[in-house]
């Protein structure tokens, strides 16, 4: 893929798409729905009934499929585009997947459908757990977390009830690497726990000297993610396992790298008490532009009676659910069994590739990131040059000299054709760029990536203006981010529903 | 059977080399030893597709579901009517397989949409903003309470026995961690009653929080709530079904501060239980304090209208401990398939099929009434299209012989709580059933209750 330098793209480009409202036509139809006949006499009274109609808009069906194909042009996918988007683990989602979800029997089945009326999701998702059980090397496995920060919540509430349970309840301090996500703090309060961030050291690893000295008695749990957002397996993790239980306190993994891990090493063998996975990272469930996701939640046996329910027991006739009224349960997290339509998704994956693929996709995970690594290897400063797990991290920091920053880069890298990596993240490093090929790019994809790069960090210190105007040959340039914070326009206003009487 | 993996031996030959390594095996070095390439006997052979396919099918058969048994069930999801283009439209690649647009120039379509979905919403639920979505009704009603706990720190909820008892349960589970505790504040001939609300009251109120219908599918009348609230510092959150709001008064229009919902019954298939939508509204003054991404309108360089994330100095990515909440993907396939469902059913299909539901609903109701033994719970309070009745034997077992006469029937309410009990069941039928339905459903309850002689009143 080539950049086009060429400054008529920006004036070529076109207006964006008007809103749904600015197409609406008074009067105009789309669908109808089933015919009922009956009286519209429904005996409630007025001052309970809307007294005008919601701010909808009026359009034909044409114009309805018309408006959300072209704006879905205006967007990428796994399917249109290398997205190497690190710690997002964006591989192909299989199309046989979203069939198999979409089965009459399972799209169609009401989630209080009594138990004999679903035999064949209790089994699916049954099967699921078992297999993922296995694949975490853990005792207990919840399906219920709707992603992966809400699976972090649960084992979060999970560690609390245990402690609990136990008496220990001034246990309340979440250690938490400054490498981690976002979510796993925010999880920790969210809990109604207290976070205490712990630094790493300059090679990224978890300084256990350091986490030594705030290791206590108040300590509930550590979250460690692994393989780190920085695509390196702790060199010390048996020795931070051994330190944080010798106090009594849990080890959580962040499981959403665990496509580096993926039937090549199972987080219980090392130690972890709970971890969650991200289907829509490991298992290839698709991410839907920002969800739905799946964070299903693995445990060791001393947590198992803590699993939120509702739970799913194996028995002699199949499966069943278990009694919902264990008081030892943290309760339910969200409605119903779980995010079956993922979860099913997620089963069909592990089903295809089997215990030969499962392997293969974190062998070619490392595979496709350490040769990516290789070939940008002087490009940018990264951490070195050992081996790195399923990413990479490079810091465009040098580029500073010349007033390009990671974010430029990211928009030199939409104008070549595709998406960008992760940037600013993780917070330790400097202009952070965080990459992360998935094991479904194809060598001929990387080297063209490769290249592309190479050339995009070399105008940024020959030609920085050039990079500090892309994206050129995009749908948009920049959008103004200080504006749209500053007096927020989260809506559109051309017609307005929301006038209603004030009581 | 299948991997997904594009590479070509010789291709993976080369790039080890590059890599300096003689085998894919040696990328495993920095792992411990003790642990790498673990036994996975117990993880069955790959499938290949067809087979994959064979043995789901075989799986979605033992299921008793939609397309086999109509639905008179609804207790939080719901058969509605999905038109046909919606399943084409949002399983687009661009839409489906894309990541959360955190590169706005590349990702407008799907910026556009979730702004679209955000108007949409504010407009149905009659308040001024919506979030993106959250995961689901459950963690939405959550997450409104908790945005109430963190105004003054009050830790008192008030939750009306109208909302879903297993959606208060799930509002438990996330308010307990911070120390907030329910109150329920009980419901009387179908209604909470504003005394009391007023009766529980108190400094630590954070707030109060009703549903549009309520679970039994009750209609209620909150006027004079927001401003009883209001005057002890406290926040109205409402709680409603989307679906019912093309024709009941909406929260906005109660006064309500925050607004949550359970987005399914918006063109979302009932899938066994989710993935689902939930939805988040609010008063602008809440706009920095709710959770979730929230797309915003601005211009780019050129002054041409484009679309962001913002105001995400409330998010865990920046925020971390001090976030509004963890949450970090959300349901955005969902809120574009709820989006897709009202703009092709547009304003008045909309209604039409709301007011399906409550024609349908009635009835159901009037034939189920002429079953001898079957009684009403309430006989004048309004209802929107369900309706809970006392049947002639315990609710469990006669769900399960309907079951096998090929119906799904209304919820047994045995384990819970008034207005529930042993031989409550709560029916509800949307416009998706027809009358030749309700009829069958009558005579197959006939047919069990004189089969299996239910209770005689
Ligand atoms: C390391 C890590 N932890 C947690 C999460 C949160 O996962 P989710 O978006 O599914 O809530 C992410 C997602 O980006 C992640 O990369």
């Amino acid at each position: 893929m080539t950049i086009r330098e060429n400054s008529e793209e920006r004036s070529a480009r076109p207006d964006m798409h008007p809103t749904l409202w600015e197409i609406s036509r008074s009067g105009a139809r789309g669908v109808r729905p089933p015919v009922v006949s009956g009286s519209p006499a429904f005996g409630i009274p007025d001052v309970s009934m809307r007294e005008t109609p919601p701010g909808l808009p009026e359009l034909s069906e044409l114009e309805a499929v018309r408006h959300f194909t072209n704006l879905s042009h205006l967007s990428r996918g796994v399917d249109t585009h290398f997205i190497p988007l690190g710690s997002c683990t964006m591989k192909y989602n299989p199309k046989v997947s979203d069939k198999v979800a979409s089965l009459p029997g399972f799209s169609d089945l009401h989630p209080r459908t009594d138990p004999e009326g679903m035999e064949g999701l209790l089994e699916a998702m049954g099967t699921l757990s078992d297999l993922l059980r296995s694949l975490l090397g853990m005792d207990g496995v919840t399906l219920a977390p709707a992603a992966g920060a809400h699976g972090e919540l649960t084992g979060i509430l999970i560690a609390r009830k245990y402690f609990e349970a136990r008496g220990e309840t001034s246990r309340k301090v979440i250690l938490v690497p400054d490498s981690a996500h976002g979510t796993n703090p925010a999880s920790a309060s969210m809990g109604g726990m207290v976070v205490r961030s712990i630094a790493s050291k300059p090679s990224g690893h978890i300084d256990t000297v350091a986490l030594e000295k705030v290791l206590s008695d108040e300590t509930a749990m550590v979250m460690i993610t692994a393989p780190s957002t920085l695509g390196l397996f702790e060199e010390e993790l048996s020795e931070v396992v051994r330190l944080v239980h010798k106090v009594g306190a849990l080890v959580y993994m962040d499981g959403a790298n665990m496509n580096a891990f993926l039937g090549v090493l199972k987080p219980g063998d090392l130690g972890f008490d709970i971890v969650h996975i991200n289907t829509h990272k490991t298992l290839a469930t698709p991410h839907g532009g920002g969800g739905p996701g799946s964070g299903p939640v693995g445990v060791k046996s001393h947590l198992v009676p803590f699993l939120p329910t509702p739970v799913i027991q194996k028995t002699d006739r199949g499966y069943s659910f278990a009694n919902p009224d264990d008081p030892r349960s943290i309760g339910p997290v969200r409605s119903f069994l779980g995010s079956t339509g993922v979860l099913l998704r997620a089963l069909s994956y592990v089903l295809l590739l089997g215990r030969e693929g499962l392997p293969k996709v974190a062998l070619y995970a490392l595979l496709n990131a350490n040769y990516l690594k290789k070939r940008l290897e002087g490009v940018l400063p990264g951490e070195g040059p050992g081996l790195c797990a399923h990413e990479f991290v490079l810091s465009a920091k040098p580029l500073s000299a010349y007033g390009v920053h990671a974010g430029d880069l990211a928009k030199g890298l939409l104008d070549a054709g595709y998406y960008a990596p992760t940037i600013h993240f993780p917070l330790i490093v400097p202009e952070a760029l965080m990459i992360e090929p998935t094991e479904c790019e194809s060598k001929s994809m990387l080297d063209e990536f490769a290249d592309d790069f190479s050339r995009i960090v070399e105008r940024a210190s020959s030609h920085p203006s050039e990079l500090l105007a892309a994206p050129a040959r995009t749908p948009v340039s920049r959008p103004d981010e200080v504006l749209a914070a500053r007096d927020p326009v989260l809506k559109d206003t051309t017609v307005s529903g929301g006038q209603f009487r004030k009581n | 059977m299948a991997d997904f993996i594009p590479h070509t031996p010789l291709e993976t030959k080369e790039m080890l080399e590059t890599i300096g390594v003689s085998s894919l095996e040696d990328l495993l070095a920095p792992y411990p030893k003790e642990h790498v390439l673990p036994d996975l006997s117990d993880i069955p052979s790959g499938l290949t597709e067809s087979s994959l396919m064979r043995l789901m099918k075989s799986m979605a058969a033992r299921n008793r579901a939609g397309g086999s048994v109509p639905i008179f069930r609804g207790a939080g999801a719901y058969d509605h009517f999905i038109p046909e283009a919606v399943s084409p439209l949002v399983t687009r690649g661009e839409f489906l397989t894309a990541y959360t647009p955190y590169q706005p120039e590349v990702s407008q379509g799907l910026l556009q949409v979730i702004f679209e979905y955000q108007t949409a919403m504010a407009n149905l639920f009659g308040m001024d903003i919506s979030n993106a979505s959250v995961y689901d009704g459950a963690t939405a009603l959550a997450e409104a309470c908790l945005v109430a706990h963190r105004q003054e720190g009050r830790t008192a909820i008030l939750i009306s026995e109208g909302v879903d008892p297993d959606i208060a349960r799930v509002v438990k589970t996330y308010v307990e961690g911070v120390g907030c505790t329910l109150k329920l504040i009980p419901l009387v001939s179908g209604k909470t009653r504003i005394e009391d609300v007023m009766s529980q009251m108190d400094a630590q109120t954070a707030c109060f929080v009703g549903a549009i219908p309520t679970f039994w599918g009750t209609v209620e009348d909150f006027s004079g709530f927001a401003d009883a609230l209001h005057q002890n510092g406290s926040l109205l959150i409402l709680h409603a079904n989307p679906h019912s709001l093309a024709v009941l008064r909406p929260p906005g229009s109660w006064g309500a501060d925050l607004a949550t919902g359970e987005g399914q019954p918006l063109g979302i298939p009932l899938s066994g239980g989710g993935p689902y939508l939930g939805i988040l509204t609010a008063a602008r003054a809440f706009m920095r304090k709710i959770p979730g991404r929230l797309v915003g309108k601005t211009v780019d360089r050129e002054g041409r209208a484009a679309y962001v994330l913002t105001l995400q100095a409330r998010e865990q990515h920046i925020r971390r401990e001090k976030a509004n909440s963890n949450i970090c993907s959300n349901e955005t396939l969902l809120s574009i398939q709820a989006l897709v469902t009202l703009s092709l059913l547009g304003p008045a299909g909309f209604r039409e099929a709301a007011e399906g539901s409550m024609k349908n609903a009635r009835k159901l109701r009037a034939r189920l009434l002429s079953v001898p033994g079957v009684s009403p719970v309430w006989e004048d309070t309004p209802f929107f299209h369900e309706f809970v009745l006392e049947m002639p034997m315990e609710s469990k077992k006669l769900s399960r012989l309907i079951l096998s006469e090929g119906f799904l029937s209304g919820l047994p309410l045995s384990g819970y709580s008034s207005p529930g009990g042993e031989n409550r069941m709560l029916w509800c039928a949307t416009e998706m059933r027809t009358e030749e339905e309700i009829e069958n459903l009558g005579r197959a309850l006939e047919k069990v209750l004189v089969r299996h002689g239910g209770n005689k009143s």
